[in-house]
């Protein structure tokens, strides 16, 4: 989990962006994998959240040896046909790099079969348009699956993390409010990457030393406590710790309760196996 | 290590429906020729006790109604009254967080504060502003004042206080709290007085209360962090931790005292509140001589008299001591009774604790009285 006081900014490639931003933390969008190698010359290590990729599929994909060790996290669209990903498999699963997919069921299918073959998957939990049925048996495979496999997010995070009331899971997807900070090519500041997208910026690159963003995080912190302002909904909820979701109307039709209490339930037995040593 | 309950106020911003404090007719704050007295006297008792610490728990009424130039004003006190004790001090606080700023966070750290105790109520008009206990804007402030808390760093617990209003809603209310605090403190309502008409429950209902909350916390305990009493009850049956709440400890008498805002002394808040021991006043003694009184040796012999008397035989002698010696004061006007919380902790533990657990008590203490 990303320390609370932290603030990490992501920002397209540009070199002018990247020198704006001075020493801060930085999640770099790589309009191009061809960009990768340019971007860890130019963002020291200690600096560097990750690098964000986006791609159409896995099966397009191609590491360089050098980025082995590099924090990529790839935003695919699908994980295309896996045959495809033959050639490249030894560079996938010795590198990482995880692939993040809409968890739809092909993709939830793919990521169980990837998470087999030592690739880091992850599925993209941000609306509930996910398939919550593929979803749990995903979970069943990688909480409780003999078979080596390399864990899914966001379940891996929830198994480390659920124990703390602040931990989630959006963070993975540079979309904690008040940790992260998206930027556009302007240098334009906002809250989220929607708000980037609407124009709702708080302020600019090149003036902030000037931005509060202590209190950008202390109401990012409020914010996420509002449905327990009501005795109803998500704040009765047995799964709110490791839900990423949260929103307190329309609770009767939550669609990912079911599923967000049995990721808490897994979580408690994969740790309670750890513990002894199952 | 003796806990000194402290309450340099009896002002309070809240209303909330069981508080003793409320109903009190407040003496003026703790002035500072007050404070420099008690502060010295705490210097004077750990010289005389080298191998001491001494816990001073701040407590109210609502203490950050002292506002952050008092809380500074006690630090630079104690720099003065206690320069070579001081670190033998610690400052706990119990506050309801609805008036907590960045300027009174500073304040607490330099009183060397890193975690507060507070209490919350979800359910309507049980905490709140005003006469009309106006809930909605005290949850908005506490979660304000938690979540500044927490952002400078700090943590917090929290206590519940079961009333009538939560007997309804016992799922419910186990799953809100563990979402908003790895801290839970689940207490009954103390009643003293007739001053919280329509609130008090019984043994009985609070036995079950605990039960129904207990089947849900067991089979995910790991997950929840902290919940007491049940976390406490587990740790004193798996490992006869001796961790016991003051209420079960049995040792009260060995260890804490009350200092008021006018220096008037006695056991703690509880005994305080209800006005039912009285040490006298600071000015007039030294912590020390507190400790050593007679009244006090009442207290450590308590524990004898039980054995002999109300609670001869009882199987959860070990874990429960008799409960809290102020429920025997205020009921019988003595403290060789039992308290009437002890049928909630013997049905609690017989009727859910062990079945569902598999564990049975069978005596022993780890505790020394």
């Amino acid at each position: 989990m990303t320390d609370n006081t932290k603030q990490i900014f992501v920002v397209p490639f540009s070199e002018d962006i990247i020198r704006k931003a001075g020493g801060r933390t930085l999640a770099v969008r790589a309009g191009d994998p061809g960009d990768i190698g340019r971007i860890a010359a130019a963002v020291s290590a200690d600096r560097l959240h990750c690098i964000e990729v986006a791609a159409d599929s896995l099966s397009g994909v191609r590491l360089e040896k050098e980025w082995r060790r590099l924090p990529l996290v790839f935003r695919l669209k699908s994980a295309g046909r896996l045959l495809d990903c033959i050639p490249a498999l030894e560079d996938l699963r010795d590198s990482a790099a995880r692939f993040y997919l809409p968890a739809t069921g092909e993709n939830i299918t793919a990521a169980r079969v990837l998470s087999s073959l030592m690739v880091k998957t992850g599925l993209i939990l941000d609306g509930d348009g996910a398939d919550w049925d593929a979803m749990e048996d995903l979970l069943v495979y990688d909480s409780c699956g003999k078979v080596a496999h390399t864990s899914v997010e966001p379940f891996l995070y929830v198994y480390t993390e659920y124990k703390n009331l602040q931990a989630d899971y959006n963070e993975l997807y540079l979309e904690k409010e008040g940790t992260f900070f998206h930027c556009d090519e302007s240098g334009n500041i906002a809250l989220s990457r929607a708000a980037l997208g609407k124009g709702e910026f708080i302020g600019t690159l090149d003036k902030a030393d000037t931005i509060d963003f202590a209190g950008f995080s202390l109401s990012a912190r409020e914010k996420r406590r509002g449905p327990l302002l009501k005795f109803e909904g998500c704040s009765l909820c047995p799964a709110w710790r490791v839900c990423g979701f949260k929103k307190s109307e329309n609770n009767k039709l939550c669609a990912m309760k079911q599923f967000m209490t049995a990721l808490a339930d897994a979580a408690d037995q994969v740790n309670k196996n750890a513990h002894n040593n199952i | 290590m003796p806990t000194i309950i402290f309450k340099a106020t009896e002002r309070c911003n809240a209303n909330c429906a069981y508080c003793d404090v409320v109903h009190k007719k407040c003496v003026p704050d703790m002035s500072m020729d007050m404070l420099r007295l008690v502060l010295t006297r705490v210097d004077g008792y750990l010289k005389a006790k080298p191998d001491e610490h001494v816990n001073l728990t701040w407590h109210g009424g609502e203490v950050l109604m002292l506002g952050a130039d008092y809380l500074n004003a006690a630090a630079r006190l104690q720099e003065e009254c206690c320069p070579s004790t001081k670190g033998r001090i610690s400052h706990l606080m119990q506050s309801n967080l609805t008036l907590l700023t960045p300027e009174l966070v500073a304040a607490l750290r330099n009183l060397g504060i890193t975690q507060v105790g507070t209490s919350y109520d979800p359910l309507d008009n049980v905490r709140g502003f005003g006469s009309a206990r106006d809930s909605d804007s005290y949850n908005r402030r506490f979660f304000k004042g938690v979540s500044l808390l927490e952002e400078s760093g700090m943590r917090w617990g929290l206590i519940y206080v079961v009333t009538k209003k939560s007997l309804a809603v016992p799922g419910e209310l186990f799953h809100f709290l563990t979402n908003i605090s790895n801290a839970v403190m689940i207490n009954p309502v103390l009643v003293h007085g007739g001053n919280q008409p329509g609130l008090e429950i019984t043994a009985e209902e609070y036995a079950d209360f605990l039960g129904e909350m207990f089947k849900l916390w067991w089979p995910a305990r790991d997950r929840y962090g902290m919940v007491r009493p049940f976390s406490e009850y587990y740790g004193y049956y798996v490992e006869k931790d001796p961790g016991l709440l003051c209420t079960r400890s049995g040792s009260c008498g060995h260890n804490h005292m009350y200092i008021g805002p006018q220096g008037q002394l006695s056991h703690c808040s509880a005994s305080s509140d209800w006005d039912l021991v009285n040490y006298g006043n600071i000015e007039d003694t030294t912590i020390v001589e507190v400790f050593g009184r007679q009244k006090r040796k009442d207290w450590q012999e308590r524990s004898a008299v039980l054995e002999a008397g109300d609670c001869k035989g009882c199987r959860f002698w070990g874990i429960c001591h008799g409960g809290c010696p102020m429920d025997s004061l205020a009921v019988h006007g003595d403290l060789r009774h039992k308290s009437g919380w002890c049928a909630a902790t013997k049905l609690f533990l017989e009727k859910y604790f062990e079945p569902i657990t598999g564990l049975r008590y069978e005596g022993g203490c780890a505790h020394v009285n």
